[in-house]
C-alpha cells in the first residue's frame, strides 16, 4: 500500500509542481509585460491600491479609449481611474469592479460606459485575467453567486491548462504583427515586437486606465451582425447597479458616441439602447446617449466605427464632463 | 457525480482512505462502506431518486428470498413477474412513458380521432436502465436456479448501486459481481496499479478523445441544414469516435476505480473498430448489455436454433428491444434495425461467427483483406450512428441527403477547424495505441510494460497533462448518462 500511495502521489505530484512552476514564472512575465490583451497595468494598479479614486469609468474599451482621465481629473477637480476592460461584457466589467473594490476604496461616483456588447456572451474568464485567476477564489465566490454558464471555473484550481488555450497565443498578437510574420518579413516582425514588448515594458501603457489611441482611420470590411442579449447579463447589470447604489454611489450611465455610418451594421442596436434606456429609468440614473451627437458624424475623430482616436476622445471627455458638471446634484 | 469532475476527484481518495484504513479488516464495513459511498455518488446528482434504487433493492432482495423457499413453479413464475414488472415497470414510466402517449395520439390522429393525453414533464434518472437491468440478471439467475439468492441484505444492496459502475455500467451479472462481496478483499499493488492506468486511459479517451471529437459533432450535428457533404461526414465520424471514446472512457474509469477497492468488472469494449464484419462489431461493442440481451432474450427466444424465420425474427427482436433501450426515440429503433439488417446476412450464411480472435494477431499490420473488412464495418457503423445521434427521423434523413449530395466532394466548411485538424491527428495517435493494444482488455495495459519504469512514468505524466490541457469545466456530460 506504501509502495502504491507513494507512486501514485509522485506521478500526480511531478506534473503539478511542474505545471505549478510554469504557472508561476509564465504569469509573472505576463503581470510585467504590458502586453495589450491581459491589460496587466490596471491589474496592478488594482492588486497593489494605486487605483483609488473617487470617480471610476467602467465599460469595454469604448471606455478604456474613450474617457481621459486627465481631462477628467481636471475639469470635475477629482481623482479618477478607467476601469475599462477591453472587448468585455457586463460581467467581466462586474468583476473587474469586484477586485478593485476589495483592495481600493470604494468610489463616490461610477461612469458606467455601457455598449452593444455589455449583454454579450462571453467565456469567462478570458485571457485578460489569466495571469490573475490561479488560487484566486475571490473572484470564483463571486461568479459561483451569479449563476451563469459561461464560466471556466476549472482554470482556477488547476495551473498552466489556461496558457495552452489557442485565442491566447493567437490573441497574444495582433492581426498585424502575424501579418509580418506571414508575408515572411521577419526582420521588421521581431524589430516591432521587441520594441512592442520594451516600450510597454518602460512606457506609459494606461495612464491611470485610459490611453488615447494616436491612430488614423482603419478601414475594415464589417459585416452586419446582431449581438446577444443575454438575459443574464440584463439582470446582472441591475444587480451591479444595485450593489453600487447600495454603497451611495452616484452612478451615471453613458453611451459613448459611435461612428453614425457604422451604426447601423449592429442590426438589434436599437434594442439594446431600448435596454439601457429602461434600466436607467428602473434606476432612476442619468443616460447620456452621444449616438446623435456631432462627434458621431465626424469621422477625423474615429479610428473605427465603434472608437474614437485621441482626439476625439479629448473632445468627447471635455464634452461628458461639462455635461456632468452642468447637471450635478449641488 | 461525474468522474471527470473535481468533486469526483476529491471524493475517491476520501472513500479509498476509509475503505483501506478504517474498514480494512471487517467485511460489513466494507461493504456498508461501498453503499453509504454509492448512495452518496448517485445523491450528488439528485438525492430523491436514491429512493428508486433503494426500493428495487428491497423488492429484488425479497424476491430473491422467497424463491429460495419457494418450490411450486406457478408461485416461483409470480414472483420473477412480479420483479420483472417492478423494475421495468420504473424503467417504463421514467422513460417511456412520453413516447408511448405521444406514438398513441399520433396514431390515432391518422384515423382522424384525437385523444387527449397529456405528456408528463418527466426527469429521467440517471443509470436507471442500467441498474435495473443488473438487478433483473439477479432474479433471473436465482429463478433459473443458477444462483442461490443472498442472504446478506448489506453484500446485495452494495452489488445494486456498487458506485464505479452504477450510472453507466458495464452491467454486471450477480453470478461475477454479487460474489466478490461475499469474500474479504486484501490489498493488491498490481491490481490497483492496474486500476489507476486504466482510469488514466479512460480519462484520456473521455477527456481528449470524447470532449474534443463533441465540439464538432454538435456543431456539425446542430447546423446539418447549413453543412456541406464532406462537412457531414466529418461530423459523423466524430460523433462516431466521440460516442466510443465517451462511453469505452467511462467504462475504463469504472473498471478501474472498481479494481482500486479489489473488484474485477466485466471486460466492456475491446477495440471495436477494428472488427472485420458486424458481428464481430456486436462482441466487442457494449459487452455487458450485448451479452444481456443475448442471455436473457435472444436466448429464451429460441436464439439461431431454429430455422430461418426465427432466426431474422430473434436478430430483429434483439436489435430492436437494444436500440430502444438506449432510448424513446424512433432514431434509436432505426438504429436497432439497421444493425440487425447489417447482422441478417452474417447469420443466414453462418458467417456470424468466423471473426472469433483479434484481428492480425501476433502481426505488425492487418492484410489488404483486412483492412478493407475494417473499412466497410467502421463505415456501416459510422452510417447507424448518424441515427443514434440525430434529433428525430427527418434530421436523420437530411443529414444523409446531405452527404449524398455534391458537395461531398468541397472542402469541408465549418468553425474552427484547424481544432478539428488536430483533433483528427489526436484520433490518429489514439487509434495507433489501440492497435498496439488490441489483443488486452485496454489499450495500455501490458503495451505500456514494455517501456522502462522511467519512460512508463513519463508517459503517465504526459498522459495526465494533456487530458489536464483538455479538460474543461463544463464537460459535456458523458452520453449515457441519459440512457
Amino acid at each position: 500500500m506504501k509502495k502504491f500511495l507513494l507512486k501514485t502521489s509522485l506521478i500526480i505530484l511531478i506534473p503539478f509542481i511542474i505545471a505549478l512552476s510554469l504557472d508561476i514564472f509564465i504569469s509573472n512575465i505576463l503581470k510585467e509585460t504590458k502586453l495589450f490583451p491581459v491589460e496587466n497595468e490596471v491589474w496592478n494598479d488594482i492588486y497593489s491600491s494605486k487605483a483609488d479614486a473617487e470617480l471610476i469609468i467602467i465599460g469595454s474599451s469604448r471606455a478604456w479609449v474613450h474617457f481621459d482621465t486627465e481631462i477628467i481629473d481636471k475639469n470635475l477637480s477629482t481623482k479618477s481611474y478607467n476601469l475599462g476592460v477591453d472587448g468585455s461584457n457586463i460581467l467581466q466589467q462586474y468583476i473587474r469592479y469586484k477586485e478593485f473594490i476589495s483592495f481600493n476604496h470604494f468610489p463616490k461616483k461610477v461612469i458606467l460606459a455601457v455598449d452593444i456588447y455589455s449583454f454579450s456572451n462571453e467565456k469567462f474568464p478570458d485571457i485578460k485575467y489569466y495571469p490573475y485567476v490561479l488560487g484566486n477564489f475571490r473572484v470564483l465566490n463571486h461568479l459561483s453567486s451569479l449563476n451563469i454558464d459561461e464560466i471556466d471555473e476549472i482554470i482556477f484550481y488547476v495551473p498552466l491548462i489556461r496558457y495552452f488555450n489557442l485565442n491566447f497565443l493567437i490573441r497574444l498578437f495582433s492581426n498585424e504583427k502575424r501579418a509580418l510574420f506571414r508575408n515572411k518579413n521577419y526582420d521588421k516582425a521581431f524589430m516591432f515586437l521587441d520594441q512592442y514588448i520594451n516600450l510597454n515594458r518602460e512606457g506609459n501603457f494606461r495612464s491611470k486606465g485610459y490611453r488615447g489611441m494616436n491612430v488614423n482611420w482603419k478601414t475594415r470590411d464589417v459585416k452586419k451582425f446582431t449581438s446577444p442579449i443575454d438575459s443574464s447579463k440584463v439582470s446582472l447589470m441591475k444587480k451591479f447597479i444595485t450593489e453600487m447604489k447600495n454603497e451611495n454611489i452616484e452612478i451615471i450611465m453613458i453611451y459613448p458616441p459611435e461612428f453614425k455610418e457604422g451604426q447601423s451594421l449592429c442590426q438589434n442596436r436599437n434594442k439594446i439602447i431600448s435596454e439601457f434606456e429602461k434600466i436607467s429609468k428602473e434606476f432612476d440614473l442619468r443616460l447620456y446617449n452621444y449616438s446623435d451627437s456631432l462627434i458621431s458624424e465626424r469621422k477625423e475623430f474615429f479610428y473605427n466605427n465603434q472608437h474614437l482616436n485621441k482626439r476625439g476622445a479629448e473632445i468627447f471627455t471635455k464634452d461628458v464632463t461639462d455635461l456632468i458638471k452642468q447637471n450635478s446634484k449641488p | 457525480m461525474l468522474f471527470n469532475s473535481l468533486d469526483f476527484a476529491i471524493f475517491l481518495p476520501i472513500v479509498f482512505f476509509l475503505y483501506w484504513f478504517v474498514a480494512q479488516k471487517n467485511l460489513k464495513l466494507q461493504n456498508a462502506l461501498i453503499v453509504l459511498a454509492s448512495y452518496v455518488f448517485y445523491g450528488w446528482w439528485d438525492w430523491r431518486f436514491l429512493s428508486l434504487i433503494i426500493f428495487s433493492t428491497v423488492i429484488d432482495y425479497l424476491v430473491g428470498q422467497k424463491l429460495r423457499s419457494e418450490e411450486k413453479q406457478s408461485k416461483r413464475k409470480v414472483l420473477l413477474w412480479t420483479s420483472i414488472l417492478v423494475n421495468l415497470g420504473f424503467l417504463g414510466f421514467f422513460k417511456y412513458y412520453n413516447f408511448f402517449i405521444e406514438n398513441f395520439v399520433d396514431a390515432f390522429s391518422l384515423f382522424g380521432i384525437h385523444i387527449n393525453a397529456n405528456s408528463l414533464n418527466i426527469i429521467l434518472p440517471v443509470g436507471i436502465s442500467f441498474y435495473t437491468f443488473q438487478t433483473l440478471s439477479y432474479t433471473i439467475d436465482v429463478y433459473k436456479k443458477k444462483l442461490d439468492p443472498t442472504k446478506n441484505f448489506i453484500a446485495f444492496s452494495a452489488f445494486v448501486c456498487f458506485f464505479p459502475q452504477l450510472v453507466a455500467g458495464p452491467i454486471e451479472r450477480a453470478t461475477n459481481l454479487l460474489p466478490q462481496f461475499y469474500k474479504k478483499r486484501t490489498f493488491e499493488y498490481n491490481k490497483a496499479v492496474d486500476g489507476m492506468r486504466q482510469i488514466l486511459w479512460g480519462l484520456f479517451k473521455k477527456v481528449v478523445i470524447a470532449d474534443n471529437c463533441a465540439e464538432f459533432a454538435n456543431q456539425i450535428f446542430n447546423n446539418s441544414a447549413d453543412m456541406n457533404g464532406s462537412s457531414l461526414v466529418l461530423g459523423a465520424i466524430f460523433f462516431t469516435f466521440q460516442i466510443y471514446g465517451d462511453f469505452s472512457g467511462y467504462s475504463d474509469i469504472a473498471i478501474g476505480t472498481s479494481r482500486l477497492f479489489g473488484f474485477d468488472l466485466k471486460q466492456n469494449f475491446a477495440t471495436p473498430y477494428f472488427s472485420r464484419d458486424i458481428a464481430e462489431f456486436w462482441r466487442r461493442w457494449h459487452i455487458s448489455l450485448s451479452t444481456w440481451f443475448r442471455d436473457y432474450l435472444y436466448i429464451p427466444l429460441g436464439g439461431s436454433r431454429g430455422g430461418s424465420w426465427m432466426k431474422v425474427r430473434n436478430t430483429f427482436a434483439i436489435f430492436l428491444v437494444s436500440g430502444f433501450w438506449h432510448g424513446a426515440n424512433w432514431t434509436f429503433i432505426i438504429w436497432g434495425a439497421l444493425n440487425a439488417i447489417y447482422f441478417l446476412p452474417l447469420l443466414l450464411t453462418n458467417n456470424n461467427r468466423k471473426n472469433l480472435g483479434v484481428v492480425a494477431e501476433g502481426k505488425l499490420l492487418p492484410t489488404f483483406r483486412e483492412i478493407i473488412a475494417m473499412l466497410t464495418t467502421f463505415l456501416l457503423t459510422v452510417f447507424a450512428w448518424i441515427f443514434f445521434r440525430a434529433e428525430n427521423l427527418s434530421h436523420a434523413f437530411n443529414y444523409i441527403d446531405g452527404i449524398f449530395s455534391e458537395s461531398i466532394l468541397s472542402i469541408p466548411l465549418f468553425d474552427n477547424r484547424i481544432n478539428a485538424i488536430n483533433t483528427l491527428c489526436l484520433i490518429s495517435i489514439f487509434l495507433l495505441i489501440e492497435w498496439f493494444g488490441r489483443s488486452d482488455k485496454f489499450a495500455i495495459e501490458k503495451v505500456i510494460l514494455k517501456f522502462s519504469q522511467t519512460k512508463r512514468v513519463f508517459i503517465y505524466v504526459l498522459l495526465l497533462f494533456t487530458i489536464l490541457i483538455f479538460l474543461k469545466s463544463k464537460s459535456p456530460d458523458f452520453i449515457y448518462f441519459q440512457f
